[in-house]
């Protein structure tokens, strides 16, 4: 663009509008102003460029870490959890393979691991708790 | 280097290599600096805030030449993203903008020099102030700048039918401002 090539007619039905054309000077930058200003903006750039750079190599690791965040929870909710009951179950599988283990253990070895498995005072207290909240009335 | 004997393609092809793009980009700063200060400022833009827009113009025009697909001239291309910039802030920051009359009196740190108006020439610009942000950047294109039709539609995306009948209505409710006592 050229500056006053261009004459703009539309103003001359503006009298006094055109009796002021050229009289609103605005102050041009000075060099000094021009330089530092041309400075700031190739600070800025390089900064944003460096800024840049640093996210990207950042995002993969967000990225994947945010997968395995999902993943985890989904395969917690999908497998290990039900919501309805509360608590944790088996899988079919985990079930077949626990009856398995059952049925070719001995006597001695069932009785063994209930004795283990008998609810400790702590999980006494716990399950009172639940049962509080009729999790496990049934 | 000026505009007139600024070859638009041999630049650009400049700023697309590695090793002469902060050069280059240092030269269309220089040329279109003075310009788009001018533009801007004269949309009741104070001289900081006139500053900010300008460089985030500059970071801009930097971040997004990759992709400049030379569908119109980049100084057409600059004034856009300026203007859009300069919108912007009119519309966040309606009332804390003024054209401050004692920046025109009075010479700006940043080493600007100024001119003294008249009366007249203070009821010109608070009438500007007055005009939506949109009416204004037409106004001041045309008044101003005297910048064809064209190039104001090229930059602001409306007709020129459309200019026209904007820039007559600025001027009919400025000069009604000029004429009261």
């Amino acid at each position: 663009m050229e500056p006053n090539k261009h004459t703009a007619p539309e103003v001359e039905k503006f009298p006094t509008l055109e009796s002021l054309r050229g009289t609103l000077h605005l102050p041009a930058p000075s060099p000094a102003y021009q330089t530092q200003f041309e400075n700031q903006v190739m600070q800025s750039i390089a900064l944003r460029a460096n800024s840049t750079k640093s996210n990207k190599r950042l995002a993969p690791i967000i990225i994947s870490f945010t997968w395995f965040s999902v993943a985890a929870a989904c395969f917690l909710l999908t497998f290990h959890f039900n919501p309805e009951e509360g608590r944790a179950i088996f899988t079919d599988n985990e079930y077949t393979l626990m009856v398995e283990e059952l049925t070719q253990a001995s006597e001695i070895e069932i009785q063994e691991w209930f004795s283990e498995a008998q609810p400790t005072i702590q999980d006494e207290e716990i399950i009172n708790e639940l049962s509080e909240y009729d999790v496990y009335a049934e | 280097m000026n505009l007139r004997n600024w070859d638009e393609k041999e630049w650009l092809a400049r700023f697309r290599q590695e090793d002469s793009r902060n050069a280059a980009f240092r030269e269309l700063i220089q040329l279109f600096q003075g310009q788009l200060y001018a533009q801007v400022r004269r949309m009741s833009i104070s001289h900081q805030d006139c500053d900010d827009i300008l460089q985030e113009t500059f970071i801009k025009a930097w971040t997004k030449l990759e992709y400049f697909r030379e569908e119109s001239r980049i100084s057409t291309w600059l004034y856009r993203i300026a203007l859009n910039e300069t919108i912007n802030l009119l519309n966040k920051n309606k009332k804390k903008l003024s054209w401050d009359a004692n920046e025109f009196a009075a010479p700006l740190d940043s080493g600007f020099t100024t001119v003294e108006g008249d009366e007249l020439v203070e009821k010109l610009k608070q009438a500007i102030e007055l005009l939506p942000p949109k009416q204004k950047a037409i106004f001041c294109y045309r008044y101003f700048d005297e910048m064809p039709y064209a190039e104001i539609a090229q930059i602001m995306g409306v007709t020129e039918g459309a200019l026209k009948a904007s820039y007559h209505h600025a001027a009919q409710k400025i000069e009604t401002i000029l004429t009261k006592n």
